[in-house]
């Protein structure tokens, strides 16, 4: 049975108990009142009863009429009391006291006024006068007899209401009484059988609690009936299920983490290692506040000791070559923005002794507020002294070569220009008739191989100048650009029957002529590589992903063996079956390395159904 | 049952209080208990008298009330109480009931007697019954008429009660001394004019002398005590034996208060007297055991009497406390005991 149920017919019973006890006492209290009632009205009748005696005693020794007036209205009195007392008292003895008292008062009333009737037959009596005195004692004595039975009778009646009275007051006391032990019985009986219950129903929980609180998370308390512990017992079950459950899922939690900080630790130790063998400095910056926290590599790349250097950006920025502080506030103004995933500078601080170190700085934001803006960021920094000096002495030689290339291009298109001239004008000037054959094909192979070499200086060239910008970078439209080759190439597109195929095309961020040097060199390829049955199809198609656009020039030509598709990207490379005189084997070399100088990379890939797809993507 | 120190203890407080009440209740009612006597009935001769006065000793008898006291009561039956109280005196009866008025001549006399109890008081027991055809239509006319009555007993008193009333002496009458048996007659045969005597003779006379007769009752004049009578020495020396005689009186008193018809049957079963005439009578008596005032001012007021119309040697008020013996009344039902000095 549920304890609210065993509570409620508790309180049930205890109520009606509570219920029919109050009635006995309501009526007992009345018993009370009405019992004392009666004792006021008795002790009235007895108080009455001497009031009489004394004017019954006053009249006797003066034999005066006022005595005897109020003798009449004590008796009156006293009738009207009776006349109470019969309404308010019940009970055989007291109503025959009453009917006494009735009788004796009216005796004694009739007693009275003959006493009074003869004392006037006294003042004339004579002759017999001693009869009449006589009588008068006689009637005196008879009075007397009488009050003293209503004496007694009101005596009666006043101790029988005393004794209602106390005979009330002890069953009110004792209802009283049983009262306060059924209340107290009530409670107490209920107070233990509960507890007793309680107790009994809540050690198993106390002890399943206990014994999963110790560990033994497999323990299920019993549950048998159907009251509140059972619902308490199936909930810390199905809580203790479900803590064990989490308890699985915290060990597998914590031993993964575990693994992940030994991971990490010795990630952290790699890292510092690396560190030490890469000999970087780290810096950690707190935006907000400045300060800027760097190892001891960090001053030494300096000259100076670590406690030689405040830890504040400000102090950082002093160190810092003011030609350079503009491109790394702007670097930084990107990646704060959320425009470059890394903040990356090359730039040179001031040593200690005064010269300039160069300094190759990475880092990334690693806590944003809530309003987005930056709080953390950490890096590394390398002193690239060094590297500089040598990419310095690089780029001059590069730029030497350039120079010499250019030059020697120069020098070398104009004797082949002037081989094809003279070799045009010989042609023209002597009638073909005089030309044996020899001459004329001595003359083809020299007008051909200038026009080749020409076509060589000239891919030499761009080769050389591809990894530079040959105008401004801008977002171009590469639609533009391959409408207008397309347009240059119409007469080519005509005689091979090839079809160009493009939709929308994403823009990139590259200069124009090298964009079109790219697009040039792929056509070229597809419609020099065509399939020999074949229509031609060309089809050009880009995408943005991740800032990039991914291009795509597909075609259905002969495509490229797998195990040539690396090797055709190499300088004067060409697949041995294609060999074609019109091809200096250096245009794949040109495209690798205009695209990977703007970032990006290029590959060959099969045209499902056949053909060759070259992949490359390029700033969006 | 597992208990804890709070639990057991609130139990003992409970039970305690439960067994204090009912020990309260049980002292109450042991207190009401009746006591019962074991052991042989102790014989005892009570001299008493087919009067309505002596009803409760009649009840006593007939409910068994004597012996469940333990007491076996001899009777001996007598007309009237004064013949009763001297088979006391000599020394025939143990208990008697009789009026006060022969107790006061005894006492009188000298007898060393108590009166332990009055089972019987009246206003109208007594009375004088007369012939109208001698002329007595009224009190006053008794003048000069033989009237019957019987020497030392309330007869005796009641007629000079009377007479007083209404401005007479004895002087001027002329008073004939019977004995109460011969009153009857010798009313009936003209012997006397009126007859001054008490229940049942005096209704049965009324009665007999139909529409000839005439009851001159006074309330007003005289109140009759019927009482328990014993000799002193008897008294004192079986306090006990009084008292268990008393109780048993007292349990005659509540049975005649409950069941007076079947105390009438007793009455009439007992003294072969027609029960029309008992319950005629019956409303007149009031059957107390007490000691009260009346006893006391009767007997001073008869004394008085007695010694103002010479009917004793004696000129001096006797001490009736000393006659009458409060302590076995007082022992058993001290409510009874209502005398004041």
């Amino acid at each position: 049975m549920r304890i609210a149920t065993r509570l409620r017919i508790t309180s049930t019973v205890t109520i009606f108990s509570l219920i029919v006890l109050a009635s006995v006492l309501t009526w007992s209290l009345l018993e009370f009142k009405s019992a004392k009632n009666d004792y006021v009205l008795a002790d009235a009748i007895k108080v009455n009863f001497f009031e009489s005696a004394s004017f019954r005693d006053q009249y006797f020794l003066y034999r005066e009429d006022r005595a005897r007036v109020l003798w009449d209205e004590s008796k009156d009195t006293a009738e009207q009391l009776l006349l109470q007392a019969d309404q308010q008292f019940y009970g055989a003895l007291n109503r025959q006291a009453l009917e006494r008292l009735h009788r004796n008062i009216e005796d004694s009333s009739a007693i009275f006024h003959r006493i009074v009737s003869n004392t006037v037959t006294l003042k004339t009596a004579a002759s017999n006068r001693h009869v009449y005195e006589e009588l008068d004692k006689r009637l005196f004595s008879q009075l007397l007899l009488k009050a003293a039975t209503i004496r007694d009778v009101a005596t009666v009646l006043k101790d029988s209401s005393a004794q209602r009275v106390e005979q009330t007051y002890k069953h009110l006391a004792i209802i009283i009484g049983l009262f306060a032990v059924t209340l107290a019985l009530a409670t107490v009986v209920t107070s233990i059988q509960l507890g007793r219950l309680i107790r009994k129903r809540l050690a198993p929980l106390h002890d399943g609690a206990r014994r999963v609180a110790d560990g033994d998370m497999g323990y299920r308390i019993r549950c048998d009936g159907s009251d509140e512990f059972t619902e308490l017992a199936l909930s810390i079950n199905a809580m203790t299920e479900s803590l064990q459950m989490s308890t699985r899922q915290l060990e597998a939690e914590i031993s993964a983490h575990n693994s992940v900080e030994m991971a990490l630790s010795n990630s952290e130790e790699r890292f510092q290692m690396a560190l030490s063998g890469a000999d970087m400095a780290t810096w950690d910056w707190h935006i907000p506040s400045g300060v800027l926290i760097f190892n001891d590599r960090w001053a030494e790349i300096q000259g100076y000791s670590p406690e030689a250097l405040a830890q504040s950006v400000e102090s950082w920025e002093m160190c810092v070559c003011p030609d350079d502080m503009p491109q790394i506030r702007e670097k930084f103004d990107r990646h704060f923005k959320r425009e470059t995933s890394i903040y990356e500078s090359e730039h040179r601080v001031r040593h200690k002794d005064g010269h300039w170190v160069w300094v190759q700085s990475r880092g990334k934001v690693i806590e944003w507020d809530s309003e987005g803006k930056p709080l953390h960021a950490m890096g590394t920094s390398l002193d690239i002294t060094e590297r500089k000096r040598i990419e310095d002495k690089l780029l001059r030689a590069h730029a030497e070569l350039e120079q010499f290339t250019r030059i020697a291009a120069h020098h070398l298109q104009e004797p082949t220009r002037r081989l094809v001239s003279f070799t045009q004008r010989l042609r023209t000037q002597i009638p073909d008739e005089q030309l044996t054959e020899e001459a004329k094909a001595s003359l083809h192979f020299i007008e051909q191989g200038a026009t080749r070499q020409s076509a060589l200086v000239r891919d030499i060239q761009l080769y050389m100048s591809a990894d530079q910008p040959r105008s401004t970078m801008e977002k171009v439209a590469v639609v533009d650009v391959l409408t207008k080759l397309l347009e240059q190439k119409a007469s080519l597109l005509r005689e091979t029957g090839a079809q160009v195929d493009y939709d929308t095309l994403p823009a990139v961020f590259i200069d124009r002529p090298r964009l079109q040097d790219i697009l040039s060199i792929l056509l070229d390829n597809a419609l020099r590589y065509r399939h020999p049955t074949l229509t031609t199809h060309i089809r050009i198609s880009g995408e943005l992903n991740a800032g990039r656009v991914v291009y795509r020039v597909a075609d259905n030509g002969v495509g490229i063996p797998v195990e040539y598709r690396e090797r055709v990207f190499g300088v004067f490379e060409r697949l041995q079956v294609h060999e074609d005189q019109n091809s200096t084997g250096i245009g794949l070399a040109i495209v690798r390395r205009i695209i990977e100088s703007c970032g990006g990379s290029v590959s060959l890939h099969e045209t499902p159904g056949g053909g060759t797809t070259v992949l490359f993507d390029l700033p969006g | 049952m597992i208990l804890f120190a709070w639990e057991r203890h609130t139990l003992q407080a409970i039970t305690f209080m439960l067994i204090a009440a009912l020990m309260g209740c049980q002292k109450s009612s042991s207190d009401n208990a009746e006591q019962r006597v074991a052991g042989p009935l102790q014989k005892i001769t009570a001299a008493y008298t087919n009067q309505p006065q002596s009803t409760l000793v009649h009840v006593a008898t007939a409910k068994g009330y004597f012996v469940e006291e333990g007491l076996d009561v001899q009777a001996l039956m007598h007309t009237y109480g004064k013949a009763a109280l001297q088979s006391v005196i000599d020394n025939k009866a143990d208990f008697a009931t009789v009026a006060e008025t022969p107790v006061m001549f005894n006492v009188l006399k000298g007898e060393k007697i108590f009166v332990i109890a009055n089972i019987e008081a009246s206003s109208m027991n007594n009375a004088i019954v007369a012939r109208k055809d001698v002329g007595i239509a009224s009190p006053g006319d008794l003048k000069g008429k033989r009237i019957g009555y019987t020497p030392g007993t309330t007869s005796d008193f009641f007629l000079d009660s009377l007479l007083t009333a209404n401005g007479l002496t004895r002087k001027e009458i002329q008073p004939v001394a019977l004995k109460p048996e011969e009153l009857q007659d010798a009313i009936m045969a003209k012997q006397v004019d009126a007859v001054s005597t008490w229940n049942y003779p005096l209704t049965q006379i009324s009665r007999l002398l139909g529409a000839d007769g005439t009851i001159f009752y006074d309330r007003e004049i005289y109140t009759e005590t019927f009482n328990i009578a014993a000799r002193q020495d008897f008294v004192l020396k079986n306090p006990e034996t009084v008292k268990r005689f008393l109780r048993a009186l007292i349990k005659a008193e509540v049975f005649v208060a409950h069941n007076p018809d079947e105390a009438q049957t007793i009455m009439s079963a007992a003294t072969k007297i027609d029960k029309d005439l008992i319950h005629e009578v019956w409303d007149v008596f009031n059957y107390h055991v007490v000691l009260d005032q009346i006893l006391l001012i009767t007997l001073e007021d008869e004394t008085r009497w007695a010694i103002q119309n010479k009917l004793t040697d004696r000129t001096d008020m006797p001490d009736y406390l000393s006659f009458i013996h409060l302590d076995s009344l007082k022992a058993i039902a001290p409510e009874a005991i209502r005398m004041n000095r």
